[in-house]
């Protein structure tokens, strides 16, 4: 896979960048350098391009700018082979879109990606300072694993050894075989726990039958003894009170004697007691209240008689009240103090009214009350002058409308006379422009004749791929071609023979190869001469019989010696074949087997040449057809087919053409026409000069005439209407002027009539409309002050009459009381005033002193009745006793009581003797307590007493017994607890059961991954352990020679080898040179992961912070190497080692964020 | 012999309530010196091995209803008990119970054999039977009830589990109620997790599930066995962060109200098809390796069988009994675990990245 171009629409920080990394090229190393500083937005870049790969992350951090639903990645990845231009977008489903919104399948990449999802891709295909930094504390961690070591750093997981060794911590900490405490342990022990206390707390059903019996023998024992206390102690209550009995009865005694001795008192009624002591208080109270009141009105009649009544003054109250109502002291008052101001005022207004007359001219008129108008008249003539002003204006008015409407008539005349000219009717052309408006010849014509154009050029491409056929369409179309079934069939055929030919091709090598491993074989046997083969053994033997033909022949020495040579030569085969035995027979064996194969391959030779022989008349066949349809040299069916499909294409294309061109020709047709139609029209308008031939530009000038037309005639009406509504304005103006006119003449008649009538006509001239105003407004002044004047004579009338009034009323008064006296009328009726009011109140006082006396008189009489009352209940009480006095009769009551309360306890002492004994009647009682001897009844008690003390004892000690044992019982009765127990302790067990199989997972699974890690390490130890030393050894600058392992105790140690002799572990090297190592163990791992799969892009993110210059060089040049098998993205932000790559690698690409 | 109080407690109860008790003893507390020790209350029946029908009520149109019923005298009765029981009382209403096996199943002792048919024959109206676990209604007319047992104890006795109320009317209908009565509901529920890509949609795809499976059963406690299917991506997550899974379904679970999670299963199938696909990367390739060469090898199956012999001389008798009872078992135990303890750790080798997205 392949990033060419990553576009940042809105991500992030991003709107609308764009990164390209342009195409690969195939001799250059594809390394990219991505400088920015810091906050440029690398990482943003990396998530970017992992979102486009498998969506935007759900909670993406990248999400500030551009709110999630709007962000967009995208980019153009090259991934198995094809190239996608994509975007990613947020959305649930269907995330993946085209350029053109299409959406794409999600699993577009999929191919290219695999298995591996966003985290195994960070891991396996980035590397930042982070991970690098872990990746060397693994290489620590995994001391000893090589095999984890070797998988980390393929993987790009950074720990494995880690996690395995995580894993087995927990297993362990379930269970370890020496250990004591694990949680196994703790479980268990629970479970001991759980079973101990179900132990205590439940039991059987043979203890509990026991514990009922003895539960209920106690019960038993302890209800005897309670039954012979209870007995014990009815007897002692029994001696008890007859104990107590015996002083009750001396008492009773000496009461009954008491009572005898005494005689007995009558019983006044109840209510008595209550009585006497009020009655004393009564008598008391009476005769103090009687003295008060006699005092009291003694003293009310002395008072009565120092009052004496004014009879005079009372009789004239009347008459004074009413002259006091009608207020005339205030009216005699008031007329003193305004009498002079109101004179004054009368004076100043006789001036005013002179000066009136004088203005009116009429200074010397003897009666000026004549002047003043009517009102109805004066009202009249104010109207008209207000009319006048109004006639004369709009007469004004009309006449200088009438003159500015006849101006404009006249204009309006004159417009219309010069518009008359340029009206030209082009109601046709119009309608023909509107209909060619709508055509769209020429946009087809245009479209056809691109079409056209593009199919010539396709079927001219399509007549290239055709070649060696040099004819044109039309001869391709005519040429002969087998039909689509029969090279299908041919094709059929041809797989057939093929895989005929390979299944035969195999078993002749399988057959050669084994043959040649039989005669190996053979051969072998042969040259090691141990055994001898059938053919020696016949020679020797043919051998041997011919020495003895000839010795038996002849029977001399020689042949005897050549006999025995041959025979001993012949013994010996024999034995080694016979101490060989099975060795010969293998032999003979493999020499079948030679000549078996033999005879099969010779068959299958056979078989092959057959079908050799037919896949060349197939051929053939081929051939022909192909020849037929002008390919010479084509033998094979799917170049036939190829060519065929071209052919087919090629074809249609023509159909394709021929239909274009048609469409091209109509529309040229249509325009013609158009044009020609609308040339016609614009001659008959009159335009003749310069017509263009295009119907477009044709168009376009008959459109600009006819608007001109439209815009001429649009004017000429526009100013006919205006002349039209000229005229009616005149016409209505002049109208207007004549209403105005006859107007005038009416008001002039008016105005005559009505100042005919007043004393105006008298005047020497007759006063025109604006001068009568002014005369008005005095006269209506002179009117008011007339009015004013006569008001104000009245008033100071009035006021000269009030005042005699009320001296005279005052003296009559005065004479009635005899008071005769001069002067002031208001001092008098001051005096008058006052005596009236003293003699009224005098007869008040009066009045209450005797109403007093009366209600003092009604309590007298009423407190009389009282005191007679009293004496009547005294007198009964007195009667019954036969007394004097009230506390005689006190006495008597007493003693009465007294006899009362002793009858009563004499009863209550014997009805307490009588519920001690329980005896019905006080003679049985009597009769129980006179056998009684009362030392030997308290002997008896004390005895008693003791006795019961002891059962006591003894039951409450059975009592107890028998509450420990219900309460044993009890601890047993019905409850939940043993079944909660149960519970628990089944619970434990299903956890421990769960434990202990997830314990055997664990175990299994690390134990599996070990193996598997050790598998891994075998298989991979020495492609990446040489690759990843020599990347190693040029990074450090062959400061370090490369790497090596030491396998020791079934570990097996990487080591680095110091150039200068010596080595070190991984643990011992310094941290910049441990990074470095994980850095070209990653590398080595990248290129074993990319022999076995499609690369993926690489992303570095600033991993040489910890790197010398030099060193980072080196990196930089093993990446552009890592770079020739796929794509490696650097991004840093230090601008110096942009340098440092371009001179490491000169191929690299640099970009600017 | 406190549970067995509290039974005697509860038949007080019902005795207190007016309402009267019959009880057969069936094979395992035939012979019970426990129930021989309660003191029953009087209106509580049980009846002996060989006994009279009990006249149970007179009815008001003067039927009589009369209960039959035998106890087991023996904890085993292999022979049906059926011809011992009296025939019915005429112009009765007859209930007949019985402690049996009825046909019995493979793999079981049987108790009182006897078949629906003859329980049809004997003319009973009602036949009240015991012993098999799960409720069944053998006949309607007349009326042959197994009732189950009114709680499950264990998720092997999964589904609703109650009582069953018969009333029987004075002309002797006889009408049937299922009533829920138990406390907790075991269920098994298999969640099919396919096209589940993504750790949140997995949740909602269970919580609906779930919240499907607690409308539909009545208001007790539910106790649930999750098992997860399906092809999914999701699988590796969900085998190493296992402990978190089961912590979020215990949450979605405990959001319901009175539904607990018992356990989580995960059953994924295709994983070996998965691994073949992506042998080229590392991971892959380990996968490949731990189950085409380790998981077959040898040594390793003799390195697991000595890990399991070690543990379970460890484990509780009763344990040790359920896990391993011989051989076979053994090695099924240890072969299980092999599979399925190779996949979990793979999947924590398969990468971490992914803890850090759950949010």
């Amino acid at each position: 896979m392949r990033l060419q171009q990553l576009d940042l629409v809105r991500f992030g920080k991003f709107t609308g960048r764009s990164l390209d990394f342009g195409a690969a090229k195939p001799e250059e190393p594809d390394f990219h350098l991505i400088y920015g500083p810091n906050e440029a937005g690398k990482s943003t870049l990396f998530a970017g391009f992992l979102d486009l790969l498998f969506g935007i992350e759900r909670l993406s951090p990248y999400g500030f700018l551009h709110p999630y639903q709007t962000m967009r990645i995208g980019g153009i990845v090259e991934a198995g082979g094809k190239r996608h231009h994509a975007y990613r977008i947020k959305r649930n489903a269907n995330s993946l879109v085209g350029p053109d919104e299409q959406p794409l399948p999600d699993n577009l990449f999929s191919s290219a990606l695999g298995a591996i999802d966003r985290d195994t891709y960070r891991m396996m295909f980035s590397l930042d300072d982070e991970s690098i930094e872990e990746g060397g504390e693994a290489i620590l961690k995994s001391e000893g694993e090589l095999g984890s070591l070797l998988f980390s750093a393929s993987s790009g997981l950074p720990d494995s050894s880690a996690v395995l060794a995580n894993l087995r911590a927990e297993a362990d900490a379930f269970f370890r075989p020496q250990a004591r405490k694990h949680r196994l342990a703790e479980l268990k022990a629970e479970l001991d726990a759980l079973k101990s206390e179900r132990k205590t707390v439940d039991i059987n059903a043979r203890e509990y039958a026991d514990l009922r019996k003895t539960l209920t023998k106690a019960r038993e024992r302890h209800d005897a003894a309670s039954q012979q206390r209870a007995e014990l102690r009815v007897r002692r209550d029994r001696l008890r009170a007859e104990l107590e009995a015996l002083p009750l009865l001396a008492r009773l005694r000496n009461a009954r004697e008491q009572l005898a001795g005494s005689q007995e008192l009558p019983i006044p009624p109840q209510e008595w007691w209550n009585d006497l002591p009020a009655l004393r208080r009564q008598e008391v109270e009476i005769a103090t209240r009687l003295r008060q009141l006699d005092e009291e009105l003694a003293r009310r009649r002395m008072e009565l008689e120092g009052l004496p009544r004014d009879e005079q003054a009372l009789v004239l109250t009347g008459r004074f009240e009413a002259l006091r109502e009608s207020a005339l002291d205030a009216r005699y008052q008031t007329a003193a103090r305004d009498m002079p101001s109101r004179l004054d005022e009368l004076a100043r207004i006789t001036a005013e009214m002179r000066a009136c007359l004088i203005r009116l001219g009429e200074a010397d008129n003897p009666d000026p009350v004549l002047l003043v108008l009517p009102t109805a008249r004066a009202a009249r003539l104010q109207e008209l002058v207000r009319q006048h002003a109004g006639l004369s204006e709009k007469l004004a008015s009309a006449r200088e409308e009438l003159e500015s409407a006849r101006r404009d008539r006249a204009q309006w005349e004159r417009e219309l006379d010069r518009l008359k000219g340029g009206v030209a009717d082009t109601g046709r052309l119009v309608e023909r422009l509107h209909v060619l408006r709508q055509s769209d010849c020429l946009l087809r014509q245009q479209a056809a004749s691109r079409e056209v154009d593009r199919l010539e050029a396709a079927i001219a491409d399509a007549m290239d791929s055709l070649r060696p056929f040099a004819g044109d369409v039309d001869e391709l179309a005519r040429l002969p071609v087998p039909a689509a079934g029969v090279v299908a069939t041919w094709r059929a055929e041809e797989a057939a023979l093929s895989e005929r030919r390979m299944r035969l091709d195999d078993r002749i090598g399988d057959e050669r190869e084994r043959q040649a491993g039989d005669e190996a074989r053979l051969a072998a046997f042969a040259a090691d001469g141990a055994a001898v083969d059938d053919a020696t053994a016949g020679v020797l033997r043919r051998r041997r019989d011919q020495a003895w033909q000839l010795h038996r022949a002849s029977l001399d020495e020689g042949t005897a010696s050549a006999f025995e040579a041959a025979s001993r030569e012949d013994d010996a085969a024999v034995a080694l074949r016979l101490a060989y035995a099975e060795r010969v027979a293998e032999m003979r064996g493999l020499a079948l087997a030679i000549s078996e194969r033999r005879a099969r391959l010779q068959a299958l030779e056979t078989q092959r040449t057959a079908l050799s022989e037919e896949s060349q008349r197939l051929e053939a066949t081929v051939a022909a057809a192909a020849s037929a349809g002008g390919l010479p040299h084509v033998k094979l069916v799917p170049q036939l087919e190829a060519w065929l499909a071209i052919r087919a294409a090629a074809l249609v294309l023509r159909a394709d053409l021929r239909a274009a061109r048609q469409t091209r020709d109509g529309a040229f047709a249509e325009e013609q026409a158009a044009a020609f139609a609308l040339r016609d029209e614009l001659v008959r308008l009159g335009v003749t000069d310069d017509l263009p031939d295009r119907l477009d530009e044709l168009l376009a000038i008959a459109e600009r005439i006819a608007s001109h037309a439209q815009s001429a005639s649009a004017a000429h009406s526009a100013a006919a209407a205006q002349l039209r509504r000229a005229s009616e304005a005149l016409e209505s103006r002049e109208t207007v002027l004549t209403a105005a006119e006859a107007a005038i003449a009416r008001w002039e008649e008016e105005w005559a009539k009505a100042l005919a009538a007043t004393w105006l006509t008298g005047r020497a001239e007759r006063p025109q409309p604006h001068e009568i105003g002014p005369v008005l407004a005095v006269l209506q002044d002179f009117d008011k002050l007339m009015q004013k004047k006569s008001e104000l004579d009245h008033r100071i009338a009035g006021m000269r009459k009030d005042q005699k009034g009320f001296a005279e009323a005052i003296a009559d008064l005065a004479r009635e009381l005899a008071e005769q006296r001069d002067g002031d009328p208001l001092a008098h009726y001051a005096s008058l005033r006052d005596r009236i009011a003293a003699a009224h109140h005098q007869e008040e006082r009066r009045l209450e002193g005797s109403a007093s006396i009366a209600r003092l008189e009604d309590d007298l009489r009423s407190l009389l009745n009282e005191e007679r009352q009293h004496l009547a209940m005294k007198q009964v009480i007195f009667d019954f006793f036969g007394c004097g006095t009230v506390d005689e009769a006190g006495h008597c009551l007493e003693a009465v009581r007294e006899q009362e309360r002793q009858r009563q306890r004499s009863a209550e002492l014997e009805h307490d003797l009588l519920t001690r004994l329980g005896a019905a009647t006080s003679g049985e009682a009597e009769s129980l307590l006179a056998g009684v001897d009362e030392p030997e009844l308290r002997l008896e008690l004390a005895r008693l007493e003791e006795a019961i003390d002891a059962t006591d004892r003894d039951v409450s000690e059975l009592h107890s017994e028998v509450r420990n044992k219900e309460g044993a019982l009890a601890e047993i009765e019905g409850g939940d607890r043993v079944a909660e127990l149960e519970q628990r302790q089944r619970t434990i067990l299903l956890d421990i059961e769960h434990k202990a199989v997830g314990y055997l997972r664990l175990k299994a699974g690390v134990v599996a991954a070990e193996h598997a890690l050790r598998l891994f390490r075998e298989r991979h130890r020495s492609a990446m352990m040489q690759r990843a030393s020599r990347t190693f050894s040029h990074i450090s600058g062959g400061e370090y020679a490369g790497l090596s392992t030491q396998a020791d105790k079934g570990q097996e140690f990487l080591i680095a080898n110091i150039a200068a002799g010596g080595s070190k572990l991984a643990g011992d090297l310094s941290k910049g040179t441990r990074f470095q190592l994980y850095l070209a163990l990653r590398m080595a791992g990248y290129h074993e992961v990319a022999a076995a799969r499609e690369t993926l892009p690489f992303i570095a993110d600033d991993i040489m912070e910890t790197f010398d210059d030099n060193r980072a060089g080196r990196a930089f040049a093993l990446m552009a190497e890592m770079a020739r098998v796929g794509q490696v993205i650097y991004l840093t932000h230090h601008e110096h080692l942009c340098d440092i790559a371009r001179s490491a690698c000169p191929g690299v690409k640099l970009h600017k964020l | 012999m406190n549970t067995a109080l509290f039974l005697a407690g509860e038949l007080r109860r019902l005795d207190e309530a007016g309402i009267r008790t019959f009880i057969i003893r069936g094979n395992h507390d035939a012979q019970s010196q426990v129930t021989r020790e309660l003191t029953l209350p009087p209106s509580v029946h049980v009846f002996p091995g060989r006994g009279k029908p009990v006249l149970a009520k007179t009815l008001e149109n003067g039927r009589t209803v009369h209960v039959h019923g035998m106890s087991f005298a023996d904890p085993h009765a292999p022979e049906s008990l059926l011809p011992h029981f009296h025939p019915p009382v005429a112009d009765a209403i007859n209930i007949g119970m019985l402690h049996t096996s009825l046909a019995g199943s493979a793999g079981h002792d049987p108790y009182a054999p006897c078949s629906v048919a003859d329980l049809e024959r004997h003319g009973y109206d009602y036949w009240a039977l015991g012993h098999v676990h799960q409720r069944q209604v053998h006949s309607v007319k007349p009326s042959i009830v197994m009732p189950g047992m009114p709680q499950g104890r264990d998720i092997n006795e999964s589904g609703v589990k109650g009582i069953t109320l018969v009333t029987i009317d004075d002309d002797g209908a006889v009408a049937l109620e299922e009533r829920p009565v138990g406390a907790a509901v075991f269920e098994r529920v298999s969640i099919d997790l396919t096209a589940t890509a993504d750790w949140r949609d997995m949740l909602d795809v269970v919580g609906r599930h779930l919240a499907l499976l607690r409308r539909g059963l009545p208001e007790a406690d539910l106790i649930l066995r999750i098992t997860l299917t399906g092809t999914t991506p999701l699988s590796w997550r969900l085998r190493r962060d296992f402990d978190l899974l089961q912590g979020e379904l215990a949450n979605i679970a405990a959001g319901f109200g009175r539904c607990w999670v018992e356990k989580v299963e995960t059953l994924f199938a295709g994983c070996s098809q998965h691994a073949n696909r992506i042998a080229v990367d590392p991971i892959g390739e380990l996968t490949a390796l731990v189950e085409n060469e380790v998981l077959s090898a040898f040594a390793f199956r003799a390195d697991m069988r000595a890990v399991a012999e070690e543990l379970l001389p460890h484990l509780p008798a009763e344990l040790r009994r359920l896990l391993a009872a011989d051989e076979g078992m053994l090695d099924d135990l240890v072969e299980n675990a092999a599979l399925s303890g190779s996949a979990d750790v793979l999947s924590h080798l398969h990468g971490r990245g992914a803890v850090e997205g759950i949010d």
